[in-house]
């Protein structure tokens, strides 16, 4: 029998990320009913209507050059997908599905609220960069990118 | 047959030193002589130079740290063991940015 992962007791950048918008989406739960809210890669079993949401890059802050002291540039993007089966008709479905982008957006606009929920460390700024829209299956799904410049806790 | 011969020939890279209300970026250190009176012949051609009062110019640029104050016109900074007295401030940022402060300083040769 395997034994169980060891608990983490550092994480990077990417992971406080997630973990700042995680609680921030949890703080604003009532703005996605019925929605389930993931984190980045895991092995959790996902059932629509879902958000996902991964931070799948960090890069030091280039204006910093070549000592970007723990300032990171984050690349995250947002995957929102509902189903098509989820309401009567698929025209309600997807007017539910576009609802949920929009309290995606929504929520990622507090910036301020972001700030005060953000883990370890600080947040500087939050904009988003795209919303891209598609449609496979009976799965409607959007991608909204966002780039967040963040900094680690000092030593 | 010989190896490929590998070779490097070591650089001065980056800075000369750091500054504590900045996140040094970038530095730049000119010297020149502030009198320079040339004496020429008949035909115009320089015969004697006479270089004298040294002027050391210096500007610094940086990312302000979170913890850092600018400081003001008329005080005095060391950099590179020079100590000048700043004579212009920039102080740029943008709305996702960070804040960029150029700082720039002459040195003269008669005040220490």
């Amino acid at each position: 029998m395997p034994s169980p992962a060891p608990s983490p007791t550092s994480f990077g950048i990417r992971t406080i990320t997630e973990q700042s918008l995680a609680a921030w989406f949890a703080t604003n739960s009532d703005m996605l009913p019925g929605t389930t809210v993931h984190i980045g890669q895991t092995g959790e079993i996902r059932v629509v209507p879902i958000v996902i949401l991964y931070a799948d890059a960090a890069n030091g802050h280039p204006e910093l050059g070549a000592k970007p002291s723990g300032n990171f540039e984050l690349s995250v993007k947002i995957y929102v997908y509902s189903s098509a089966d989820d309401a009567d008709t698929t025209e309600l479905a997807l007017t539910a599905h576009r609802e949920r982008v929009e309290a995606v957006q929504a929520i990622m606009q507090d910036v301020d609220g972001l700030k005060g929920a953000w883990t370890a460390g600080t947040l500087y700024q939050a904009w988003i960069t795209s919303d891209e829209e598609g449609i496979a299956d009976r799965r409607y799904g959007n991608v909204l990118t966002y780039s967040l410049v963040a900094v680690y806790p000092p030593a | 047959m010989a190896l490929p011969q590998t070779f490097g020939i070591a650089h001065k890279f980056a800075l000369y030193g750091t500054s504590d209300f900045v996140t040094l970026q970038s530095d730049d250190i000119s010297k020149k002589a502030a009198l320079d009176v040339e004496v020429t012949d008949e035909t115009g051609r320089v015969i004697t130079d006479r270089l004298d009062d040294e002027r050391i110019e210096m500007s610094l640029s940086g990312v302000l740290l979170e913890s850092g104050t600018i400081p003001a016109i008329g005080d005095r900074l060391e950099y590179n063991s020079i100590n000048g007295i700043i004579k212009d401030i920039s102080d740029a940022g943008t709305n996702n940015g960070f804040r960029k402060v150029t700082i720039k300083l002459v040195k003269y040769q008669e005040i220490a």
